[in-house]
């Protein structure tokens, strides 16, 4: 009998060791399919750090002049991509771009220039003069309208210049699902590089105007990536029960292993035992 | 102790003797008596310790001069903070405590002869070091590692795609996590001695019960998280990423459920560490036990509700912005309740400046600038001027460094002739301290001014202006690891090499000082005698 039992233990655990490396090696297999080489291109940036920007293609600025790139590049430049009717992150981009300005020992106009390109092909020159009148306002040093540019463009000519700076952006219902990033580039239209986020050290995006001035390339600066989406919480429903009801499921099992701790708890049964045989 | 119950005493082979079933380094690797995985953890994470040290080291190095003094390419300098921040904090700083002194001494203190569950303990040592493995192997998998310590977040800025790896390695590190802490609950709830009562316990198990449940309960956020983004990848299912429907907001509140409590796990062990030191070296009852206590269970619980204010800047409501900044600011009341409570046991004192209270009070210095720096941080308008700069930086290591290692280091110096039955040289610890103390600062500091001079953090390259205060900290750097050097040599060739400790070195009076050092295999040789309260000196000197 005894030594039956004893099997049955072993084989037991050996089932449970057995479990436990199918379950392991289940787990890194689903990690490594995972892994699928499939490029994501929600992550928004594929850092092109040399690459060279088209210089022919085509926009329309502020005033509703028809300029190249070419034409209106003669200084390293701040490259921050947006558009319009962004509600999300592209506000906070060019007031960010705005504060740096400020705090940086560089002029603008002298040292640098900074063109906010719209990949947004609806964007047109007349709205684009008054998003430029608000985020010249924020600019609290001298800046002539030259300096700053506001540009628009088709669809085409955008897309040149967002694939040669690894910018990738998608249209979701009537918005854009895109990344909030400034690109710092060269005289001649080189990338030289990339500042995440909407809030920039002034000593780092001038040490970038520096490299820039010398036509030399920068290198890979990790940082927080912000993507800028919609929310519509209709489609997240599914994923928020699954979180609550998971949620749930942790605090019950705590509380289970709690009362299971106390109540099964041989030494309070013992107590409890010499309480009853006191009375 | 009476005469004739020494020699009793001798007989019992110590654990370091009792090899159990195997012989040799099987006889560590294979066994299941607390004490020797205690020391597995103690080795390993030790190990990672100076990995990451050396990568930090030549962090500095490179900063020496304006265009790099090591590499000129950012990609080496990018892979060294990454390696290093992945390094130090999940195979360093979050098992170190827990996993070495936690295994060693909780039991011996709430004097129980192992663990409840002492293979499951060996198996937590186990998956530890496959999850170690796995998370570093895939930081590799496409080129040199570039994320910063964050790796597993999916929508921080990555060129390559091996996240699902990254996750299930931190997956496994945390699985570990969650076994030690059911473990340890388990053995705090059933395997206390009998007399000891939960308020009874001295504070280190406590702070461990604490630091165990915030295990228990946020690590599997982490294991939920990483199925969903299975199923988004294996099944194109949009759930995290918008370009499929999904969304990303989802995905930070998931990362910062574990994340943000796992600094809890962190800083929870060794502010125990603390509360015991400060009682045994000022020779009087740690003041304010059961606020101690409660403390300690007040930080495991807000800690866990405060993730979200990592998210302010991702469009969170303002409702839900201002419940989480106020959430956040009271986890500082259980935090200043426990340094007041240990400057309060130091007043009127007997205080013996042994080398491991030298540390417990350097970590309650380095902890308040490290604090305070973070309500600077706090601080909406000021974040603006010191957001990605080295102020970061250095809040972070004088938090984590300054604050959680520097008590780990303390309790070695406090612990280890009890671990082996040795004492090291105090001339060459005081001076190891010195070194450790005086580089800390040098480095740390320099980095606070480098902050608010506008150095942004996560550069291999910088203007020449900053030159100056990065020559200083990287001399700090040296002073610092020669202070290292000198704490390690001493403590390693004390194990082998130093004057007997005796039982009871520093007249402490929780449970482990009762038993022979290096401790039994059973730990104790007869039932313990419990102490009417956890840190009666009175009643120690009176007996």
């Amino acid at each position: 009998m005894k030594r039956e039992e004893r099997r049955l233990v072993r084989s037991g655990r050996g089932a449970l060791r057995v479990a436990w490396a199918v379950g392991l090696g289940l787990m890194l297999a689903a990690s490594v399919m995972a892994q699928a080489p499939g490029k994501i291109t929600v992550e928004g940036v594929t850092e092109r750090l040399g690459a060279q920007v088209p210089l022919d293609a085509k926009f329309t600025d502020s005033q509703g002049r028809e300029v190249t790139l070419g034409q209106v590049m003669t200084k390293p430049t701040v490259l921050a991509l947006f558009y319009s009717r962004c509600a999300g992150i592209c506000p906070r981009l060019l007031e960010g771009v705005a504060g740096v300005v400020n705090r940086m020992p560089l002029d603008p106009g002298k040292d640098y220039q900074i063109i906010s390109l719209s990949f947004d092909p609806t964007d047109t020159p007349k709205i684009l003069a008054d998003k430029k009148r608000n985020y010249m306002a924020l600019v609290k040093r001298p800046i002539q309208p030259q300096d700053w540019l506001f540009l628009c463009g088709d669809k085409a000519d955008i897309d040149k210049v967002t694939d040669a700076v690894g910018f990738s952006y998608q249209k979701d219902e009537d918005m854009y699902v895109h990344p909030a990033t400034l690109i710092v580039l060269s005289p001649k239209g080189k990338v030289v590089q990339y500042l995440y986020g909407v809030s920039y050290v002034p000593s780092a995006l001038q040490m970038a105007i520096g490299e820039a001035a010398k036509e030399q390339t920068g290198s890979r600066i990790v940082g927080e990536l912000l993507s800028c989406f919609s929310i519509r919480p209709k489609g997240s429903v599914l994923v928020s029960r699954v979180m609550a009801l998971s949620g749930v499921a942790v605090i019950l099992s705590a509380l289970a292993f709690v009362a299971f701790l106390v109540f099964t708890n041989p030494n309070r049964k013992a107590k409890q035992e010499e309480a009853r045989s006191r009375t | 102790m009476t005469a004739s119950e020494a020699p009793a005493r001798l007989r019992a082979a110590s654990y370091i003797e009792d090899h159990g079933r195997f012989r040799g380094l099987f006889g560590w690797i294979f066994s299941t008596d607390h004490k020797r995985i205690g020391i597995l953890y103690l080795v390993s994470t030790l190990f990672f310790f100076f990995v990451g040290m050396s990568l930090g080291f030549l962090m500095r190095l490179q900063m020496l001069s304006p265009h790099g003094e090591l590499f000129k390419n950012a990609d080496y300098y990018n892979a060294l903070f990454t390696l290093h921040g992945v390094i130090m904090i999940f195979l360093f700083i979050i098992p170190a405590v827990p996993g070495s002194l936690g295994n060693f001494f909780m039991p011996i203190m709430i004097g129980a002869k192992d663990v409840a569950f002492p293979r499951l303990n060996l198996l937590s040592w186990w998956l530890y070091v496959t999850g170690a493995v796995i998370a570093l192997a895939s930081l590799f998998g496409s080129g040199l590692p570039d994320t910063g310590w964050t790796f597993y977040a999916p929508y921080s800025l990555r060129t390559h795609a091996d996240i699902p790896m990254a996750v299930f390695g931190v997956f496994v590190l945390g699985f570990s996590s969650i076994l030690t802490g059911i473990n340890f609950i388990t053995t705090m709830h059933r395997m206390r001695a009998p007399g000891m009562g939960w308020f009874q316990m001295p504070l280190f198990p406590w702070a461990l019960y604490a630091t165990s449940w915030v295990q228990v309960l946020a690590t599997p956020v982490l294991g939920i998280t990483m199925l969903l983004i299975f199923v988004e990848r294996i099944f194109h299912v949009g759930i995290f990423n918008p370009a499929m429907g999904g969304d990303p907001l989802l995905y930070q509140h998931l990362f910062w459920m574990y994340s943000h409590p796992a600094v809890y796990i962190m800083i929870l062990p060794a502010m125990g560490l603390i509360s015991e030191m400060i009682p045994t070296f000022a020779h009087r009852t740690i003041f304010g036990y059961t606020a101690i206590v409660w403390s300690s269970m007040g930080i495991a619980l807000l800690g866990s509700l405060v993730w979200a204010h990592h998210m302010f800047t991702s469009g969170l409501s303002d409702a839900a912005a201002t419940v989480f900044s106020l959430l956040t600011f009271l986890v500082a009341v259980p935090s200043a309740i426990k340094v007041f409570n240990w400057t309060a046991t130091l007043y009127k004192g007997s205080i013996a400046l042994e080398p491991p209270m030298l540390y417990a009070l350097s970590f309650i210095f380095l902890f308040s600038v490290g604090g305070l720096t973070g309500l600077i941080l706090g601080a909406l308008a000021l974040n603006v001027m010191l957001h990605d700069t080295y102020f970061v930086v250095a809040h972070f290591h004088y938090v984590i460094f300054g604050g959680a290692a520097f008590a780990f280091f303390g309790a070695l110096h406090y612990w280890l002739p009890k671990m082996f039955g040795r004492m090291y040289n105090r001339s060459a610890a005081y001076i190891g301290w010195a070194l450790l103390f005086t580089g800390f600062n040098l480095l740390y500091f320099t980095m606070f001014v480098l902050g608010v001079m506008g150095m942004p953090r996560r550069y291999a390259f910088y203007l020449p202006r900053f030159q100056t205060p990065h020559v200083i900290a990287t001399v700090g750097s040296w002073i610092m690891i020669a202070g290292i050097l000198v704490v390690f040599t001493n403590l390693i060739v004390s194990v082998f090499k130093g004057e007997k400790a005796g039982e009871n070195p520093w007249g402490g009076v929780t449970l482990e000082w009762q038993i022979p050092s290096p401790p039994p295999t059973e730990n104790f040789l007869e039932p313990p005698t419990i102490p009417e309260k956890a840190y009666d000196f009175e009643g120690a000197f009176a007996s």
